[in-house]
């Protein structure tokens, strides 16, 4: 375990001090996430002026909603970033120079591809607004709470993740699997941004059960905030986010390796 | 070491890359893997380092199945050559490259330190030896991606050397580089091997290169072994032939009843592969400077090159046996 944070260290170091090579650049691509993804905000921002409330969230609700999405992306770009891009490592034969190495091959996917910047940029973003919404929205923070938002933060990471490591391990088979990311995580993303009972059942069963977005923030966040419209969907879904996140990610671990064992068989 | 028994790998769309080739490799030794392109090699070197599972057959790489081995691959380092260019640039995309693009040569070795568990002083002890080596010092800072192919070279080969595997695979290295890095890398090569120490295995269209260094040749030709075994007894077994060169104005004349083992006409270039003891080069010459109007005559034995030149052709007509 020393051993693989000293890895990890490593090729942090070693990141950085690249991308610091060209500090300005770095500068602006932080900033340049951090701004994209805080327009987004803003503009839904401003258009919650005119309503007030998404069924029956304010905005303050609805920020602390969006700021589970961005912190656990922001954590999820340092560990499973390799596997984001996995499809190109495939593609252009790196993949076999991972396997040739002494190391677990998922401990160097999972350490080395770290964006931190991008990372910086969503990462800020989502304490951001997490600072802003936390004490607005009424919740009584104490130990256990903040045990249980540090525990949903890593269940959301660990979901995203299990996702990803279901597209890398589809790579094997397919080459091409940038579509299906576009539709299986970018899409859902963009749905898990808002409260998940404002959308038909149809939306509603995928964020659920296909690709569990809704245990990234929509339950947690029922959790802290108790909202009438909870009231559609069993109580305990708002405690499970832990199991699922595990369960998804040795589901997806499984898949992973069995696919593994495909590519070594077929070849490339 | 390396043992291959009935080794064969048959592809799902029915391609038998590698063919019933049993094969032994000892600690120590250095062998030249040939053989034309789609000839099974990349495909072995990939069985041997775990990549590929074998259809059947038994293989054992430092008495492991590679196939499953997961801490171990310490003992093995790959430098493949292979590169895309695209007409100006080149591009080390295969990303079997050891050396991430993106990174500078000095964060590269660091990361290479890491990973393969270099302990600290014996890590500075051999970059001390081996950026001289390699004449490297200077590229330190570079991003690797900046470098000139014979540098990058240098630097994949000087990677690889820096966690001395067991295990040396050299896919193609000195394709497209400068004479002198090429020359660099030989005399690394060439030393490492002197060492006994690491067990070398190098592919290459570079035959000159490969007699330079190693001591077998291992000739593979459609997924199948046909030939194992010393330069120079591929020399004198397969083709131990003189090989007799001639340039005519006009037509060549026929040969007629001489016994000859083979020839090639090429446009006015007589080629003529033969047998020293059973006809001698006096009486061929003297026969074809008599009836046909030479320019020029050249008498040498083939070079490795050209007899596997001819190897190659052999099998292309078919030759299976």
């Amino acid at each position: 375990m020393k051993d693989i944070i000293s890895l990890f260290f490593a090729y942090a170091r070693t990141g950085l001090k690249t991308r610091f090579q060209y500090k300005l650049d770095s500068v602006i691509s932080t900033f340049a996430v951090f701004f994209r993804e805080a327009a987004g905000i803003i503009a839904m921002y401003l258009a919650l002026l005119k309503f007030d409330t998404i069924n029956n969230w304010n905005i303050d609700e609805l920020l602390f909603l969006f700021s589970l999405i961005f912190i656990t992306y922001g954590i999820f770009i340092v560990f499973f970033m390799a596997l984001r891009d996995f499809s190109d490592w495939i593609k252009h034969g790196v993949f076999d120079r991972v396997m040739l190495r002494p190391r677990g091959l998922l401990t160097q996917l999972v350490l080395c591809g770290a964006d931190w910047l991008a990372a910086f940029g969503h990462g800020t973003l989502g304490i951001i607004l997490f600072i802003i919404s936390a004490n607005r929205v009424g919740i009584e923070w104490n130990f256990g709470m903040a045990v249980y938002y540090i525990v949903v933060v890593i269940s959301g990471v660990l979901i995203q993740g299990a996702v990803f490591l279901f597209f890398s391990a589809i790579s094997f088979y397919v080459v091409e699997t940038n579509s299906l990311k576009e539709i299986f995580y970018w899409n859902m993303r963009k749905f898990a941004i808002y409260p998940l009972s404002i959308y038909n059942k149809f939306i509603q069963s995928i964020l659920i059960f296909v690709v569990p977005f809704a245990f990234v923030n929509y339950f947690p966040a029922q959790f802290f905030l108790r909202k009438a419209d909870m009231a559609a969907y069993p109580e305990w879904m708002m405690y499970i986010s832990p199991i699922v996140g595990v369960g998804l990610y040795a589901l997806a671990y499984a898949f992973w390796r069995f696919s593994l064992r495909y590519y070594k068989s077929a070849g490339n | 070491m390396i043992v291959m028994k009935n080794l064969t790998k048959i592809f799902p769309s029915g391609i038998k890359a590698v063919n019933d080739i049993s094969l032994h490799i000892a600690k120590g030794e250095a062998v030249g893997l040939i053989g034309a392109n789609g000839a099974g090699k990349t495909t072995l070197i990939k069985l041997i380092c775990g990549l590929y599972l074998p259809t059947s057959g038994y293989i054992r790489v430092f008495d492991e199945n590679p196939f499953g081995r997961k801490t171990k691959a310490s003992n093995i380092g790959m430098v493949t050559g292979q590169v895309i260019t695209d007409g100006y640039n080149y591009h080390f995309g295969h990303g079997s490259s050891l050396l991430q693009d993106d990174l500078s040569l000095e964060l590269n070795m660091e990361l290479i330190k890491n990973i393969y568990r270099i302990p600290a002083d014996l890590y500075k002890q051999r970059m001390k030896t081996l950026l001289p080596q390699f004449d490297l010092q200077e590229q330190l800072p570079y991003r690797v991606s900046q470098l000139s192919l014979g540098q990058r070279m240098k630097a994949e080969v000087a990677a690889v050397l820096l966690f001395q595997p067991d295990l040396l695979i050299l896919d193609e290295p000195f394709i497209g580089i400068d004479v002198v890095a090429k020359e660099t890398i030989r005399r690394i090569l060439q030393e490492t091997v002197s060492k006994r120490e690491t067990t070398v295995i190098l592919t290459t269209h570079n035959v000159e290169e490969l007699e330079k260094i190693c001591d077998r040749v291992v000739f593979i030709e459609s997924g199948r072994l046909v030939y194992n075994g010393s330069f120079d007894r591929l020399k004198q077994s397969h083709i131990g032939l003189n090989c007799m060169r001639l340039q005519f104005q006009g037509t060549p004349p026929d040969l007629q009843d001489f016994p000859i083992e083979r020839y090639r006409i090429d446009n006015h270039t007589l080629m003529l592969y033969y047998d020293n003891s059973v006809v001698s080069s006096k009486d061929i010459s003297s026969y074809l400077l008599s009836h046909g109007k030479v320019s020029d005559i050249l008498i040498q034995k083939p070079t490795v090159e050209e007899i596997i030149r001819e190897l190659y052709k052999e099998g292309n007509h078919g030759n299976d046996n």
